[in-house]
């Protein structure tokens, strides 16, 4: 237990250290906000209704860059690690390749929840219509699922794949879709019923409507049920699907 | 001269098609714009106003997939050129290094052209309500210049850069920049102030982009933009100079 809280605090002065993981979580997130607010006029109408993009996008794409962002950074850390066979050689020293994985999962769990809360709170000073309420403390838990979610695809991609380069252009591919059709950025009333009811089964449309729902309705966790079923099948495939996938030591 | 650039042409465009990141760029643009298609009852809406959302990324976004992509793959190219000393080499066989970057550009400025042909024809078969006029000819130097504009810009980037990772997260930003002001996706009337003119002159590809979606939307002539084209010349002519003065040919 010492040991993986060593490598955690190790890992997460790595990380603060990392300019890919300042530019993914600090840089990136803060020009959206300022482009969000300039663009503070403008909304969505789609059959569902009006929406303010700020609104829109400040929770849908606060989720996924935590996500993505996250996730995209992970993998490359974990697919040099396999190609590098570091975990191989690890399994032979007394810190075992699961602590040092632990290690390196902990503070992206908890930097992604401290980015998307601070996400939100800046989107709020700059015209969002959060609620910075005790409710919205209710995300926490929904973005532990978004985080592990993205942490496991990250495994499942560098175990499937055979160098850094290839599992980056598989990360790629992935996410690509998942811009368009988990509701991040478009509303999904937009799309033709068929799409729209499909798109529900995709494992972060039920999040973002999740966190949608909690920071700007106000709504509570409960009224989530199905999505947060979903989110939480798709996490347990995922887990297990990466514990298969990404070996450590053979 | 033009028996080492026609060789050379054809081993660049072979290089090109056979490159993942160029099947991608083809590829991408034409399957957004079909989801795009799909969203035929989302509109953007901004004061009292309301424009139709298929047919404004229609335009906008043939050209930015065009040169983000274009731009991201040879941001690359130049900063592992430039980290690997591989135009010092070449420069004492007897193709020159200016040469063979030349043909690169204008290889990729023929894919660029190619890339924006391609969304606009699909997205006019999904219901994109394009002008089909004659003017629509117009778009092929347009999209020229703004994909020239785009390389140029990869080649100063990949000049100021000390490596090919910084290249590359400094083109990353111009890309999300370009995105969020150039009107591609997002309409500039919606700004607050003055900022709809600014970024008509401030940011490169915007009123080239303005042009672009005037002609294919209305069947507008091109003299109708002779502003727009004169400053997406004017940004053309900066990158061209700035790429010149910081990517150098043949010295670290």
């Amino acid at each position: 237990m010492t040991g993986t809280l060593r490598i955690a605090s190790a890992s997460t002065k790595q990380l603060l250290r990392s300019s890919e993981v300042i530019t993914t979580m600090v840089v990136f997130p803060a020009a959206l906000l300022v482009i969000l607010a300039l663009f503070s006029d403008l909304k969505w109408e789609s059959p569902a209704g009006a929406v303010p993009l700020i609104d829109f996008w400040v929770t849908g794409m606060g989720v996924l860059a935590v996500a993505l962002g996250n996730g995209h950074a992970f993998l490359a850390t974990i697919a040099n690690y396999k190609a590098g066979g570091v975990l191989k050689r690890l399994s032979v020293t007394p810190v075992s390749p699961a602590q040092l994985i632990l290690g390196e999962v902990i503070p992206r769990t908890v930097m992604g929840m401290v980015t998307i809360i601070a996400f939100l709170a800046v989107g709020r000073l700059l015209g969002a219509d959060i609620r910075l309420e005790l409710g919205i403390l209710a995300v926490v838990p929904v973005m532990v699922i978004v985080t592990v979610t993205g942490l496991s695809v990250a495994f499942v991609i560098a175990g499937l794949t055979k160098t850094p380069q290839n599992a980056n252009a598989l990360d790629s591919s992935i996410s690509f879709p998942l811009y368009l059709f988990t509701g991040a950025m478009f509303p999904l009333a937009a799309f033709p019923g068929w799409l729209e009811q499909a798109a529900r089964f995709i494992p972060y449309t039920g999040l973002i409507a999740t966190v949608r729902g909690i920071a700007i309705q106000g709504r509570s966790l409960t009224d989530f049920g199905p999505e947060l079923a979903i989110a939480a099948a798709w996490m347990v495939l995922l887990f297990v699907g990466a514990a298969r996938a990404y070996r450590f030591v053979t | 001269m033009l028996t080492q650039t026609i060789p050379l042409f054809r081993a660049s465009a072979k290089m090109m098609l056979r490159s993942r990141g160029v099947i991608w760029a083809v590829a991408a643009g034409s399957l957004q714009i079909l989801v795009f298609g799909l969203m035929k009852e989302l509109d953007f809406g901004f004061g009292a106003g309301r424009i139709g959302f298929l047919d404004f990324v229609l335009p906008g976004i043939a050209v930015f997939l065009a040169i983000s992509q274009l731009q991201d793959i040879m941001v690359a190219v130049a900063a592992n050129y430039k980290a690997r000393g591989t135009l010092k080499r070449l420069a004492v066989t007897p193709v020159s290094p200016p040469l063979v970057i030349a043909v690169q550009i204008l290889t990729h400025v023929g894919l660029g052209v190619v890339v924006a042909a391609l969304v606009l024809t699909v997205g006019t078969l999904i219901g994109g309500d394009l002008a089909i006029t004659i003017n629509l000819l117009w778009l092929v130097p347009l999209v020229g210049l703004a994909v020239l504009t785009a390389l140029a810009t990869a080649f100063a980037v990949a000049g100021l850069t000390p490596n090919p990772q910084s290249a590359s997260n400094v083109g990353v930003t111009i890309s999300f920049l370009v995105f969020a002001f150039s009107g591609a996706i997002l309409p500039v009337e919606a700004l607050p102030g003055l900022l709809p003119h600014i970024v008509q002159y401030a940011v490169p590809q915007t009123a080239l982009i303005e042009a672009v979606r005037g002609i294919a939307l209305t069947g507008a002539g091109i003299t109708e933009f002779g502003t727009q084209v004169l400053i997406g010349a004017g940004w053309l002519a900066v990158a061209l100079v700035v790429a010149a003065l910081a990517y150098r040919f043949t010295e670290e």
